[in-house]
Protein backbone atom coordinates (compact mmCIF):
# COMPACT_ATOMS: atom_id res chain seq x y z
CA UNK A 1 0.00 0.00 0.00
CA UNK A 2 3.02 2.43 0.93
CA UNK A 3 4.68 1.37 -2.56
CA UNK A 4 1.46 2.55 -4.56
CA UNK A 5 1.17 6.02 -2.30
CA UNK A 6 4.77 6.28 -2.73
CA UNK A 7 4.54 5.84 -6.44
CA UNK A 8 2.03 7.89 -7.18
CA UNK A 9 2.95 11.18 -5.36
CA UNK A 10 6.64 10.52 -6.54
CA UNK A 11 5.41 9.72 -9.94
CA UNK A 12 2.45 12.17 -10.60
CA UNK A 13 3.61 15.24 -8.80
CA UNK A 14 6.16 16.10 -10.55
CA UNK A 15 3.89 15.69 -13.78
CA UNK A 16 2.65 19.49 -12.71
CA UNK A 17 3.78 22.74 -13.40
CA UNK A 18 3.58 26.32 -11.96
CA UNK A 19 4.94 29.55 -12.89
CA UNK A 20 6.88 31.61 -11.11
CA UNK A 21 6.37 34.75 -10.26
CA UNK A 22 9.13 36.18 -12.32
CA UNK A 23 7.50 34.26 -15.33
CA UNK A 24 3.72 35.69 -14.98
CA UNK A 25 5.30 39.27 -14.98
CA UNK A 26 7.54 38.65 -18.12
CA UNK A 27 4.38 37.21 -19.73
CA UNK A 28 2.19 40.22 -19.33
CA UNK A 29 -0.85 37.64 -18.58
CA UNK A 30 -4.50 38.70 -18.62
CA UNK A 31 -7.46 36.90 -16.93
CA UNK A 32 -9.43 35.24 -19.27
CA UNK A 33 -13.36 36.59 -19.67
CA UNK A 34 -15.97 33.81 -18.92
CA UNK A 35 -16.53 33.86 -22.46
CA UNK A 36 -12.51 33.40 -23.46
CA UNK A 37 -12.50 30.35 -21.08
CA UNK A 38 -15.56 28.66 -22.49
CA UNK A 39 -14.57 29.06 -25.92
CA UNK A 40 -11.20 27.92 -25.24
CA UNK A 41 -12.32 24.79 -23.38
CA UNK A 42 -14.14 24.07 -26.79
CA UNK A 43 -11.37 24.75 -28.75
CA UNK A 44 -9.45 22.33 -26.28
CA UNK A 45 -12.71 19.45 -26.56
CA UNK A 46 -12.45 19.78 -30.39
CA UNK A 47 -8.80 18.91 -30.56
CA UNK A 48 -9.25 16.45 -28.03
CA UNK A 49 -12.17 14.26 -30.30
CA UNK A 50 -9.58 14.33 -33.10
CA UNK A 51 -6.52 13.57 -31.20
CA UNK A 52 -6.31 9.99 -31.15
CA UNK A 53 -2.10 9.75 -30.13
CA UNK A 54 0.33 12.59 -29.74
CA UNK A 55 4.07 11.86 -29.29
CA UNK A 56 6.32 15.09 -28.68
CA UNK A 57 9.99 15.46 -26.95
CA UNK A 58 10.59 16.69 -23.43
CA UNK A 59 12.72 18.29 -21.84
CA UNK A 60 12.35 17.96 -17.86
CA UNK A 61 14.24 21.48 -15.79
CA UNK A 62 14.63 20.66 -11.61
CA UNK A 63 15.12 23.65 -10.19
CA UNK A 64 16.07 23.90 -6.34
CA UNK A 65 16.33 27.09 -4.23
CA UNK A 66 19.81 25.57 -2.86
CA UNK A 67 21.29 24.78 -5.91
CA UNK A 68 22.79 27.06 -8.17
CA UNK A 69 22.41 24.42 -10.94
CA UNK A 70 19.26 22.85 -12.96
CA UNK A 71 18.76 19.24 -13.28
CA UNK A 72 18.31 18.36 -16.49
CA UNK A 73 16.35 15.19 -17.65
CA UNK A 74 15.11 14.30 -21.72
CA UNK A 75 12.72 11.91 -23.06
CA UNK A 76 9.87 11.38 -25.30
CA UNK A 77 6.39 11.73 -24.36
CA UNK A 78 3.40 9.80 -25.61
CA UNK A 79 -0.47 9.28 -25.55
CA UNK A 80 -2.86 7.19 -27.30
CA UNK A 81 -6.55 7.81 -26.72
CA UNK A 82 -8.05 6.61 -24.58
CA UNK A 83 -5.95 6.20 -21.26
CA UNK A 84 -2.34 5.31 -22.19
CA UNK A 85 0.53 7.65 -21.41
CA UNK A 86 4.46 6.83 -21.53
CA UNK A 87 7.48 8.79 -20.09
CA UNK A 88 10.06 7.49 -21.82
CA UNK A 89 13.73 9.07 -20.25
CA UNK A 90 16.64 8.66 -22.09
CA UNK A 91 19.20 11.06 -20.56
CA UNK A 92 20.69 11.00 -17.93
CA UNK A 93 19.38 7.86 -17.05
CA UNK A 94 16.83 5.60 -19.36
CA UNK A 95 13.68 5.02 -17.29
CA UNK A 96 9.98 4.53 -18.53
CA UNK A 97 6.72 5.20 -16.81
CA UNK A 98 3.74 3.83 -18.71
CA UNK A 99 0.35 3.74 -17.65
CA UNK A 100 -2.14 1.82 -19.57
CA UNK A 101 -5.75 2.10 -18.25
CA UNK A 102 -5.37 1.14 -14.45
CA UNK A 103 -2.10 0.33 -14.35
CA UNK A 104 1.30 1.76 -14.32
CA UNK A 105 4.72 0.00 -15.67
CA UNK A 106 8.19 0.98 -14.53
CA UNK A 107 10.89 -0.09 -16.20
CA UNK A 108 14.73 1.30 -14.55
CA UNK A 109 17.31 -0.77 -15.15
CA UNK A 110 15.80 -3.58 -17.29
CA UNK A 111 14.00 -4.36 -14.25
CA UNK A 112 9.88 -3.88 -14.88
CA UNK A 113 7.72 -3.71 -12.17
CA UNK A 114 3.62 -3.02 -12.28
CA UNK A 115 1.88 -1.52 -9.99
CA UNK A 116 -2.01 -1.79 -9.84
CA UNK A 117 -3.84 1.46 -9.57
CA UNK A 118 -7.50 0.55 -9.61
CA UNK A 119 -6.90 -0.08 -5.41
CA UNK A 120 -5.41 3.30 -4.78
CA UNK A 121 -7.67 6.13 -4.81
CA UNK A 122 -4.85 8.71 -4.54
CA UNK A 123 -3.18 7.40 -7.40
CA UNK A 124 -6.91 7.21 -9.18
CA UNK A 125 -6.89 11.27 -8.19
CA UNK A 126 -3.41 11.76 -10.01
CA UNK A 127 -4.06 9.99 -13.08
CA UNK A 128 -6.91 12.10 -13.65
CA UNK A 129 -4.53 15.42 -12.80
CA UNK A 130 -2.23 13.88 -15.89
CA UNK A 131 -4.91 13.01 -18.26
CA UNK A 132 -6.48 16.41 -17.61
CA UNK A 133 -3.53 18.74 -17.84
CA UNK A 134 -2.60 16.26 -21.35
CA UNK A 135 -5.93 15.52 -22.43
CA UNK A 136 -7.59 19.50 -22.13
CA UNK A 137 -9.81 18.33 -19.54
CA UNK A 138 -8.84 20.48 -16.65
CA UNK A 139 -12.91 22.34 -16.59
CA UNK A 140 -13.74 18.65 -15.96
CA UNK A 141 -11.61 18.14 -12.62
CA UNK A 142 -13.17 18.34 -9.64
CA UNK A 143 -14.17 21.09 -6.84
CA UNK A 144 -10.93 20.11 -5.24
CA UNK A 145 -8.96 22.16 -7.63
CA UNK A 146 -9.21 25.79 -7.30
CA UNK A 147 -7.91 26.81 -11.68
CA UNK A 148 -7.95 29.92 -13.10
CA UNK A 149 -7.03 31.12 -16.87
CA UNK A 150 -4.81 33.69 -17.87
CA UNK A 151 -3.59 34.72 -21.42
CA UNK A 152 -1.07 36.96 -23.48
CA UNK A 153 -0.69 37.68 -26.98
CA UNK A 154 0.36 34.09 -28.22
CA UNK A 155 -0.65 31.63 -24.74
CA UNK A 156 -2.85 30.42 -22.53
CA UNK A 157 -2.13 30.08 -18.90
CA UNK A 158 -4.14 27.53 -16.71
CA UNK A 159 -3.54 27.42 -12.86
CA UNK A 160 -4.32 24.82 -11.06
CA UNK A 161 -3.84 24.74 -7.23
CA UNK A 162 -5.03 21.75 -5.10
CA UNK A 163 -6.95 21.84 -2.47
CA UNK A 164 -7.26 18.29 -1.01
CA UNK A 165 -5.24 17.56 2.01
CA UNK A 166 -3.27 14.59 0.09
CA UNK A 167 -2.22 17.16 -3.07
CA UNK A 168 -1.87 20.06 -1.67
CA UNK A 169 0.44 18.99 0.99
CA UNK A 170 3.27 18.20 -1.79
CA UNK A 171 1.80 20.52 -4.67
CA UNK A 172 1.07 24.06 -4.34
CA UNK A 173 0.85 25.12 -7.83
CA UNK A 174 0.17 23.69 -11.43
CA UNK A 175 0.55 25.17 -14.60
CA UNK A 176 -0.32 24.33 -17.92
CA UNK A 177 0.75 26.52 -20.98
CA UNK A 178 -0.64 26.58 -24.31
CA UNK A 179 -0.13 27.46 -27.54
CA UNK A 180 -3.19 30.14 -28.47
CA UNK A 181 -3.06 29.01 -32.02
CA UNK A 182 -2.63 25.45 -32.07
CA UNK A 183 -3.45 24.51 -28.53
CA UNK A 184 -0.41 22.19 -28.02
CA UNK A 185 0.47 22.48 -24.25
CA UNK A 186 4.16 24.07 -24.48
CA UNK A 187 5.04 23.69 -21.25
CA UNK A 188 4.16 22.21 -17.60
CA UNK A 189 5.14 23.49 -14.34
CA UNK A 190 5.28 21.72 -10.60
CA UNK A 191 5.70 24.49 -7.99
CA UNK A 192 6.59 21.89 -4.57
CA UNK A 193 5.97 22.02 -0.98
CA UNK A 194 9.85 21.85 -0.73
CA UNK A 195 11.08 25.24 -2.24
CA UNK A 196 11.54 23.53 -5.53
CA UNK A 197 9.79 23.52 -9.08
CA UNK A 198 9.98 20.83 -12.39
CA UNK A 199 9.26 22.69 -15.08
CA UNK A 200 8.81 19.89 -18.21
CA UNK A 201 9.20 21.58 -21.87
CA UNK A 202 7.46 20.28 -24.72
CA UNK A 203 8.64 20.26 -28.26
CA UNK A 204 7.76 18.85 -32.12
CA UNK A 205 4.38 17.47 -31.20
CA UNK A 206 3.46 14.68 -33.48
CA UNK A 207 -0.18 14.34 -33.57
CA UNK A 208 -1.73 11.09 -34.89
CA UNK A 209 1.63 9.75 -35.43
CA UNK A 210 1.94 6.23 -33.39
CA UNK A 211 0.35 3.73 -35.16
CA UNK A 212 0.39 0.63 -32.81
CA UNK A 213 -0.09 0.96 -28.64
CA UNK A 214 2.76 -1.70 -28.68
CA UNK A 215 4.81 0.61 -26.35
CA UNK A 216 1.95 1.10 -24.14
CA UNK A 217 1.67 -2.87 -23.28
CA UNK A 218 1.87 -4.16 -19.77
CA UNK A 219 2.50 -7.16 -18.88
CA UNK B 1 5.58 -17.10 23.59
CA UNK B 2 7.64 -14.95 26.04
CA UNK B 3 10.79 -17.76 25.70
CA UNK B 4 10.58 -17.60 21.65
CA UNK B 5 10.61 -13.75 21.91
CA UNK B 6 13.21 -13.85 24.43
CA UNK B 7 15.22 -16.16 22.13
CA UNK B 8 14.71 -14.80 19.54
CA UNK B 9 16.27 -11.38 21.04
CA UNK B 10 19.44 -13.41 21.49
CA UNK B 11 19.95 -14.97 18.67
CA UNK B 12 19.10 -11.59 16.53
CA UNK B 13 21.65 -10.09 19.08
CA UNK B 14 23.99 -12.94 18.50
CA UNK B 15 24.07 -12.93 14.71
CA UNK B 16 24.41 -9.38 14.54
CA UNK B 17 27.36 -9.21 17.11
CA UNK B 18 29.18 -11.50 14.29
CA UNK B 19 31.05 -9.99 11.94
CA UNK B 20 30.47 -11.03 7.50
CA UNK B 21 33.55 -9.13 6.58
CA UNK B 22 36.65 -11.14 6.32
CA UNK B 23 40.13 -10.49 7.01
CA UNK B 24 38.65 -7.48 7.95
CA UNK B 25 40.46 -4.29 10.07
CA UNK B 26 39.29 -1.60 12.94
CA UNK B 27 40.66 1.28 13.79
CA UNK B 28 42.89 1.37 16.74
CA UNK B 29 46.72 2.09 17.52
CA UNK B 30 48.03 -1.52 18.31
CA UNK B 31 47.44 -4.81 17.42
CA UNK B 32 46.84 -7.39 14.59
CA UNK B 33 44.03 -6.25 12.05
CA UNK B 34 44.60 -2.66 13.06
CA UNK B 35 44.40 0.66 11.36
CA UNK B 36 44.98 3.95 12.07
CA UNK B 37 42.56 5.86 9.34
CA UNK B 38 40.28 4.84 7.07
CA UNK B 39 40.01 5.75 3.45
CA UNK B 40 37.24 8.23 2.05
CA UNK B 41 34.73 6.81 -0.46
CA UNK B 42 32.90 9.98 -1.39
CA UNK B 43 35.16 12.72 -2.97
CA UNK B 44 34.97 16.23 -1.24
CA UNK B 45 36.21 18.43 -3.88
CA UNK B 46 33.19 18.76 -6.23
CA UNK B 47 30.57 21.32 -4.74
CA UNK B 48 27.50 19.02 -6.00
CA UNK B 49 27.42 15.24 -6.97
CA UNK B 50 24.48 13.47 -8.44
CA UNK B 51 23.87 9.49 -7.44
CA UNK B 52 21.21 7.37 -9.03
CA UNK B 53 19.15 5.70 -6.12
CA UNK B 54 17.96 2.44 -6.02
CA UNK B 55 16.08 1.57 -2.72
CA UNK B 56 14.70 -1.93 -2.21
CA UNK B 57 12.88 -2.41 1.14
CA UNK B 58 11.10 -5.62 1.46
CA UNK B 59 9.11 -5.76 -1.44
CA UNK B 60 8.75 -2.42 -2.51
CA UNK B 61 11.33 -0.74 -4.79
CA UNK B 62 11.90 3.16 -5.60
CA UNK B 63 14.10 4.48 -7.96
CA UNK B 64 15.61 8.08 -7.86
CA UNK B 65 18.43 10.63 -8.17
CA UNK B 66 19.92 11.78 -5.08
CA UNK B 67 21.66 15.39 -4.57
CA UNK B 68 24.58 15.87 -2.37
CA UNK B 69 25.42 19.27 -2.02
CA UNK B 70 29.02 20.49 0.17
CA UNK B 71 29.15 23.57 2.04
CA UNK B 72 31.79 23.27 4.29
CA UNK B 73 34.00 20.50 6.04
CA UNK B 74 31.28 18.23 7.48
CA UNK B 75 28.16 19.98 6.30
CA UNK B 76 26.40 18.66 3.52
CA UNK B 77 23.20 18.39 2.35
CA UNK B 78 21.29 15.19 1.00
CA UNK B 79 17.98 15.40 -1.26
CA UNK B 80 16.42 12.56 -2.88
CA UNK B 81 13.93 13.29 -6.04
CA UNK B 82 11.97 10.59 -8.07
CA UNK B 83 12.74 10.54 -11.65
CA UNK B 84 9.77 12.59 -12.40
CA UNK B 85 11.71 15.54 -10.35
CA UNK B 86 9.29 15.53 -7.16
CA UNK B 87 11.41 16.13 -4.07
CA UNK B 88 11.29 12.92 -1.35
CA UNK B 89 14.11 14.21 0.95
CA UNK B 90 15.75 17.05 1.74
CA UNK B 91 18.23 16.59 4.61
CA UNK B 92 20.79 18.45 6.12
CA UNK B 93 23.68 16.99 7.73
CA UNK B 94 26.48 18.95 10.00
CA UNK B 95 28.91 17.39 12.48
CA UNK B 96 26.90 16.81 15.36
CA UNK B 97 23.52 17.72 14.13
CA UNK B 98 21.55 16.61 11.40
CA UNK B 99 17.79 19.08 10.05
CA UNK B 100 15.05 17.41 7.80
CA UNK B 101 13.88 20.72 5.65
CA UNK B 102 11.45 18.32 3.87
CA UNK B 103 10.26 14.90 3.52
CA UNK B 104 7.41 13.87 2.30
CA UNK B 105 4.61 12.24 4.33
CA UNK B 106 5.35 8.28 3.42
CA UNK B 107 8.77 8.79 4.66
CA UNK B 108 8.32 11.30 7.65
CA UNK B 109 9.59 8.94 10.51
CA UNK B 110 12.03 10.26 12.84
CA UNK B 111 13.54 6.38 13.01
CA UNK B 112 13.76 6.45 9.21
CA UNK B 113 15.19 9.71 8.90
CA UNK B 114 17.40 9.04 12.15
CA UNK B 115 18.87 5.70 9.66
CA UNK B 116 19.04 7.80 7.08
CA UNK B 117 21.23 10.30 8.66
CA UNK B 118 23.34 7.38 9.75
CA UNK B 119 23.82 5.79 6.90
CA UNK B 120 25.08 9.10 5.40
CA UNK B 121 27.23 10.25 7.55
CA UNK B 122 29.01 7.06 7.43
CA UNK B 123 29.37 7.19 3.82
CA UNK B 124 30.72 10.76 4.03
CA UNK B 125 33.00 9.90 6.78
CA UNK B 126 33.39 6.12 7.00
CA UNK B 127 34.74 6.26 11.11
CA UNK B 128 31.71 8.37 11.63
CA UNK B 129 31.19 5.43 14.52
CA UNK B 130 33.70 3.66 16.79
CA UNK B 131 32.51 0.57 16.57
CA UNK B 132 33.04 -0.65 12.75
CA UNK B 133 35.19 -2.86 10.93
CA UNK B 134 36.50 -2.42 7.97
CA UNK B 135 37.57 -4.15 4.92
CA UNK B 136 40.71 -2.59 2.74
CA UNK B 137 42.01 -3.91 -0.82
CA UNK B 138 45.65 -4.53 -1.79
CA UNK B 139 45.47 -0.94 -3.06
CA UNK B 140 44.20 0.66 0.38
CA UNK B 141 41.15 1.44 -1.07
CA UNK B 142 38.13 0.93 1.44
CA UNK B 143 35.45 -1.95 -0.21
CA UNK B 144 33.86 -2.97 2.24
CA UNK B 145 32.64 -1.99 5.86
CA UNK B 146 30.33 -3.42 8.83
CA UNK B 147 28.65 -1.43 11.99
CA UNK B 148 27.19 -3.99 14.35
CA UNK B 149 24.05 -3.59 15.70
CA UNK B 150 20.73 -5.16 16.79
CA UNK B 151 17.87 -4.36 14.00
CA UNK B 152 19.99 -1.58 12.29
CA UNK B 153 22.83 -3.27 11.37
CA UNK B 154 24.86 -1.76 8.89
CA UNK B 155 27.00 -3.06 5.84
CA UNK B 156 28.17 -1.09 3.04
CA UNK B 157 30.31 -2.34 -0.27
CA UNK B 158 32.01 0.27 -2.06
CA UNK B 159 32.67 -1.08 -5.78
CA UNK B 160 33.78 -0.12 -9.34
CA UNK B 161 36.52 2.24 -8.38
CA UNK B 162 37.54 4.49 -10.99
CA UNK B 163 40.06 7.36 -9.91
CA UNK B 164 40.20 6.87 -6.71
CA UNK B 165 36.59 6.81 -5.82
CA UNK B 166 34.08 3.43 -5.82
CA UNK B 167 31.24 4.53 -9.04
CA UNK B 168 28.66 2.03 -6.64
CA UNK B 169 28.31 2.72 -3.09
CA UNK B 170 25.69 0.22 -1.46
CA UNK B 171 24.34 0.37 2.09
CA UNK B 172 22.52 -3.16 3.49
CA UNK B 173 20.44 -2.97 6.71
CA UNK B 174 19.77 -6.90 6.34
CA UNK B 175 17.39 -7.15 9.68
CA UNK B 176 15.10 -4.43 8.00
CA UNK B 177 15.36 -5.94 4.39
CA UNK B 178 16.18 -2.30 3.41
CA UNK B 179 18.69 -2.33 0.74
CA UNK B 180 20.09 1.09 -1.34
CA UNK B 181 22.46 1.41 -3.69
CA UNK B 182 24.32 4.99 -5.18
CA UNK B 183 25.57 4.75 -8.18
CA UNK B 184 27.11 7.78 -9.59
CA UNK B 185 26.49 9.83 -12.17
CA UNK B 186 29.30 12.29 -14.27
CA UNK B 187 26.77 13.81 -16.47
CA UNK B 188 23.50 13.94 -14.96
CA UNK B 189 24.38 17.18 -13.20
CA UNK B 190 23.39 19.54 -16.16
CA UNK B 191 23.83 22.82 -16.81
CA UNK B 192 24.35 26.03 -14.92
CA UNK B 193 21.36 28.21 -14.67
Amino acid sequence: MKKFYLYFLLTFQALFPEYSNGLIAEDKMKPMSQEEISGFEQALKNKGETTFSLESQFVQEKNMEMLNRKMISKGIFRYMKEDKIAFLYETPLKYHMIINGSRLKIVNNGKTQVIDLKNNPMMKEMKGLIEASFLGRLSGMDSSYKITYFQNEDKIFVFVVPSGKGVSEMIRKISVTFDKVTLDILQLQLDEGAKSSTIYYFTQPKINSIKSDESFHIL
Amino acid sequence: MKAFIYFSFIFLLTLSACSTLKDSVRIGKTGHNVIGSVPHVIDSVPDTQIFELQMNFRDDEFGGLLLLKKYDNEHYRFILTSHFGLTVFDMEINKRDYITHYCIQPLNNQRALYLLRNDFSMLLKPDFFPNIRYKIDSSSRLIALERAGSITKTVMYFTGYKDSWPEVLSIEHPHLKLYIKLTTLPDASASPI
